[in-house]
């Protein structure tokens, strides 16, 4: 009796750590790449242990850019936008989903629409409102062109609309209405989407290279993937090394992030079952 | 003296469709007001108007003598069980029972004493602290039961609270709910389709049928004395009986005739209104049989015969007429092919073929050659 | 009621951004000044934000296309500059790669917030010029000596500093492609010198290939493909060919030294077998260091990376001959943008200390690049470096033979239809003849537009 799921459990694991593979190889990939000296970097035959471990690169690599100054720049840049975003994204999400009003639909349409609009479309055009609202090589220009997002007001939209009406009628009975059945009640409900869509801008714009390349111009304002973005060179070869060294100490912050939300997002969304 | 409850004169319409046509209704203090109406009669409709959570296009609604018709349902001092309860889920039982006292900026103390002196009455002290989603379905019922209680309102308005539960759970529910609102004494509008819930839980009952009150009146008098063809039918299991029948008046009596028998009215001015032609209603229990020939009386082939334990249903046909009755279990051989109605005995209901209003309502007697 | 609340929160978001517009309210004449400032310096009596009364400040912007650590060489150079010159102030600003400067600058013409100096790829002079941004330089030069200034200059690099026969740009961080050979696997091969004409090339090619089951494990020679072209100049140049005529309006593609050219590179791909039919251009230099490839065609630029990561013996030598040698070179340019005359003036002073022979000679050694002037390399420590590499003297060597790398205005939707194309015909899907042809007919169009 007990043999069986002890094999079917062996197979689960088994499954489990093939399917983790291709997500960790490229990891391994380039923490040991970090840490080889240049002549390692490129063998005819991959090496999967480096010779000799070059941990002189991470110096190398944090000294090519101002990066303690780029890291204080993301983090301030991306926590400004994340709670942008997540204070107008749940508003208008509310509005769409739970108030009646004219044109409801067709705004809806249009906020729908923007999503599908890369940066490439809309990038001059805010560029050059920023230029006339002189916030160009600020923190308000990395930030307020951000400051809503169109994806994020659907996806909170759709957790809003799941929510039953027959709890905002019990809510209201209780004198829970507009703006405090919002947060007493659709905010906590959501609260997986809310975290699936924090991770996700957050991947964004901690990662975002193209915006504040064109709107920075000075060390002050500029974030960690400019500093990146100097060791990636288009006629000659990239120092991977450095590289990967850099990528390692950009990429940390999320990775640590990611490590300790994941208890938390699991057990929220074990926890938010609404009934029926 | 103020009702508890005064529904004047209420429409409401979506666009061209009359949802509720002009209705009106009393409920008095500590009344169990039950509506029952088949789905999409608009009862549920009407309750959330009384609630406010819907508006009316016509009308007055008032609690306690007060106009509150355009008082939002939040200053309305009602408290509402919904069908699927509408627990906040992210709440533990205790927070549910608290959160609308704590809106209301109750002291704390008052709020504990509320909420124990409920969950013990409802005896879910025990779980006070799960979250809806760990509670099965009738101690989730309660916990409902327990948001409303400790609000101590005017009015309980109550929407299929027990529709979700299973059988042998609803029927101890509806026990406890009837024994919880006489000790409460507040006033209580119920709604339902089921008539057992109806008939056992209403103090008074409202039949509700297209948007319109069909009949008020306590559930048993509703029962005997149905003001129209649908009332007779709806209430009942199973249903009333419907045939046609014409009338026949004679000197001293006048009689009924179907295609299962006649049956003579005591009097001549019973059935004086009555029409020529007329439908006659009658329910299972109120046919009298016997599986011996009666002479002068139709049989009636038996199709099948049902035991229920203290009463056998059995199911007879003549010619092109389908007869359900329900009879003591002695009455008959369960392997009876034939049987005959005695019409003395038999309580009949007379109703208006073109309106369905009722005519009359009576108990045949034996006919006499005049 | 519903209403209201809706009200409410509208009122609630603005009140969130309110506070981050407020600041905009006072200084917009102070903001958008950056452009206009400059004239303010001009009038000795209006100070501006700098220090000293009086200083122009010279906004830079320059790509790093080489890797990490340029930018701050890059950083040093300008500080050196800026203490040399107490009256000009230069802001260096790192703008990406080439691509990711352009887009900026576009950008920067939009909203009027363009820099005063920048460095551009080569053919990016064709496509700025005609917006009128530019400034010509031929006053400044004529100023500082007319030809006698230019002639400071190889002429080779200069090449592409022209549009309709007025000058935008000085030639600043330049590089011709040659021919990285692995010494260690031609000894081992048995192949005692590096190949000097298109048949060596081939015939080493071939005996430098290795097999294993039927697949190739090295690659005798690559010859990457990249969106400029570059390699393919280089070939038709040595056919003795030109890629487009002087006007800028025909091109040549259809000639036979093209088409000779074009099945010259198809023989080594799809004859001998010899080189990959795509081999894409970050690739070739990696696959060079891992003794994946004998042989790369690839830029001067790269000699610094191969000393660091090989490790084997390599050289380089001019890319074999056809009927002469010949290559565009390519690389980027320095240029200056329309301001008054004040900052072009401190503009010009930097362009040309930037291009002198102590700094060209500064910047060559620690990136690659050629050193545009002749006069550095008679430097003392340009001789020293050249006497520590040899091999750079080849790419010096290279200049002779070198020829203009096509530009034109819309010329970069040519560029991109060949590297396509060329990318189909070495892929068999469609012939030499036909795809030359075809390029040549849509460009001439592209190129009337």
């Amino acid at each position: 009796m007990g043999a069986k799921p002890l094999i079917l459990r062996a197979l689960t694991y088994l499954v489990l750590i093939l399917a983790l593979f291709p997500i960790l190889l490229p990891i391994y990939w380039m923490i040991i790449t970090a840490v080889k000296p240049k002549d390692e970097v490129f063998t005819f035959t991959p090496e999967w242990v480096p010779h000799t471990v070059a941990l002189s690169n991470f110096g190398l690599a944090w000294n090519s850019a101002p990066f303690g100054h780029y890291f204080i720049n993301s983090v301030v840049v991306t926590t400004g936008i994340i709670f942008l975003q997540l204070v107008t994204s749940t508003l208008a999400a509310y509005a769409l989903a739970r108030l009646r009003f004219f044109g409801r639909g067709v705004l809806f349409l249009i906020i729908l629409s923007a999503m599908i609009l890369p940066i490439q479309i809309t990038f001059l055009a805010n560029f050059v409102t920023l230029k006339n609202f002189g916030w160009l090589d600020t923190y308000q220009g990395l930030v307020i062109p951000f400051a809503a997002s169109a994806f994020g007001t659907f996806l909170l939209r759709q957790a809003f609309l799941a929510v039953p009406p027959a709890l905002e009628d019990a809510a209201r009975l209780d004198r829970c209405t507009g703006l405090s059945f919002l947060w007493n009640f659709l905010v906590p409900l959501s609260r997986p989407t809310l975290l699936a869509f924090t991770l996700v801008a957050l991947v964004a714009h901690w990662n975002d290279y193209f915006w504040p390349l064109i709107v920075t111009n000075t060390d002050a304002v500029r974030t960690l993937p400019i500093g990146l973005g100097m060791f990636i060179a288009q006629e000659v070869t990239t120092d991977w090394n450095l590289l990967m060294a850099a990528t390692l100490f950009v990429s940390a912050p999320l990775l640590i992030a990611f490590f300790v939300a994941q208890r938390y997002f699991i057990s929220s969304f074990m926890h938010s079952g609404l009934k029926g | 003296m103020t009702h508890a409850l005064d529904v004047v004169n209420l429409t409401k319409s979506f666009g061209a469709t009359r949802v509720l046509q002009e209705v009106s209704l009393e409920v008095a203090e500590g009344e169990f007001f039950v509506l029952l109406g088949p789905s999409g009669c608009g009862k549920t409709t009407l309750l959330r108007i009384i609630a406010g959570l819907e508006p009316m296009s016509r009308g007055d609604v008032s609690i306690r003598g007060q106009r509150v018709t355009d008082t939002p349902a939040e200053d309305r001092d009602i408290a509402m069980v919904f069908q699927d309860y509408a627990l906040y889920p992210h709440m533990t039982a205790r927070q549910n029972l608290e959160f609308g006292l704590k809106r209301r900026r109750m002291p704390k103390a008052e709020i504990q004493a509320r909420v124990s002196r409920a969950a013990q009455t409802l005896g879910i002290d025990q779980l006070l602290d799960r979250k809806p989603r760990q509670l099965s379905g009738g101690q989730q019922q309660r916990v409902a039961l327990g948001r409303a209680i400790v609000r101590q309102p005017k009015l309980f308005l109550m929407d299929e609270p027990l529709s979700n539960l299973d059988a042998q759970v609803r029927a101890a529910m509806r026990f406890e709910l009837k024994r919880l609102q006489r000790d409460l004494g507040v006033a209580t509008v119920y709604v339902t389709h089921d008539q057992v819930e109806a008939m056992t839980l209403g103090d008074r009952m409202a039949v509700i049928n297209a948007g319109r009150i069909e009949q008020i009146g306590a559930p048993l008098d509703v029962y005997a004395k149905p003001a129209n063809l649908f009332v007779g039918r709806f209430l009942g299991n199973p249903s009333l009986n419907v045939f046609p029948g014409s009338i026949e008046r004679k000197s001293t009596t006048t009689v009924v005739c179907t295609p299962i028998g006649n049956f003579a009215s005591g009097s001549n001015g019973t059935l004086a209104s009555a029409t020529e032609k007329v439908d006659v209603g009658v329910r299972p229990e109120n046919l009298r049989v016997t599986d011996r020939e009666l002479p002068g009386v139709p049989p009636l082939d038996v199709l099948l015969v049902e035991p229920l334990g203290a009463e056998l249903l059995v199911y007879a046909r003549r010619e092109t007429v389908d007869v359900v009755l329900r009879v003591p279990v002695d009455t008959l051989p369960l392997d009876a092919k034939k049987v005959w109605i005695r019409s003395a005995g038999c309580h009949l209901h007379l109703f208006d073929p073109q309106t369905g209003q009722a005519l009359a309502h009576f108990t045949a007697v034996e006919e006499r050659e005049s | 009621m519903k209403r209201m609340y809706w009200l409410i929160g509208t009122l609630l978001v603005l009140a969130l951004l309110l506070p981050a517009c407020a600041p905009t309210a006072a200084p917009p004449p102070a903001a958008q000044g950056q452009p206009t400032a400059a004239p303010a310096t001009a009038a000795p009596s209006q100070p501006t934000a700098a220090p000293a009364a009086g200083k122009v400040t010279v906004t830079y912007w320059f790509p790093v296309d080489l890797g990490g650590g340029l930018a701050k060489v890059m950083d040093s150079m300008v500080a050196k500059f800026n203490g040399a010159h107490p009256n000009i102030e230069v802001k260096a600003v790192y703008t990406g790669n080439y691509d990711a400067t352009l887009q900026k600058i576009q950008a920067g013409q939009l909203a009027g917030n363009l820099p005063d100096v920048a460095v551009v790829v080569n053919e990016h002079t064709q496509t700025l010029a005609p917006l009128g941004i530019l400034e010509p330089l031929d006053s400044f030069v004529q100023a500082d000596g007319g030809k006698k200034f230019t002639d400071q200059y190889f002429p080779a690099l200069l090449l592409n500093s022209y549009l309709n026969g007025k000058m935008y740009s000085l030639p600043f961080q330049r590089s011709v492609p040659v021919l990285y050979y692995n010494k260690d696997l031609f000894d081992q091969a048995g192949i005692s010198k590096p190949p000097e004409t298109w048949d060596e090339m081939e015939q080493d090619a071939i005996k430098l290939t290795e097999k294993q089951g039927g697949q190739v494990s090295r690659w005798g020679i690559e010859v990457p493909l990249e969106a400029y072209n570059w390699i393919y100049y280089a070939f038709v140049y040595e056919a003795g060919g030109k890629i487009i005529s002087d006007d800028l309006k025909t091109l040549y593609l259809d000639q036979p030294p093209a088409i000779e050219a074009m099945n010259y590179w198809n023989k080594l791909v799809n004859t001998d077998h010899v080189t990959a039919a795509y081999t894409p251009w970050a690739q070739a230099s990696q696959d060079f260091a891992a003794q994946k490839t004998a042989m790369v065609i690839y830029s001067s630029g790269s000699q610094a990376f191969f000393r660091d990561s090989a490790k084997f013996k390599w050289s380089l030598v001019k890319i074999p001959q056809d009927k002469q040698y010949g290559v565009a070179p390519g690389g980027g340019k320095i240029l200056m943008f329309k301001k008054d005359a004040a900052t072009e003036k401190a503009a010009w002073e930097f362009m040309k200390w930037m291009t002198s022979p102590e700094e060209t000679a500064f910047w060559s050694m620690n990136s690659g690049y050629i050193a545009v002037q002749p006069a550095a390399w008679d430097l003392p420590v340009m001789k020293d470096y050249a006497k520590k590499y040899p091999e750079v003297l080849v790419t010096v060597d290279q200049l002779k033979n070198a020829y203009y790398e096509p530009g034109a205005p819309n010329y970069t939707k040519v560029r991109d239809l060949l590297h396509d194309t060329t990318q189909d015909i070495l892929s068999g899907k469609i012939s030499v003849t036909d795809g030359l042809k075809k390029v040549t007919q849509e460009g001439n169009k592209l190129l009337s537009q």
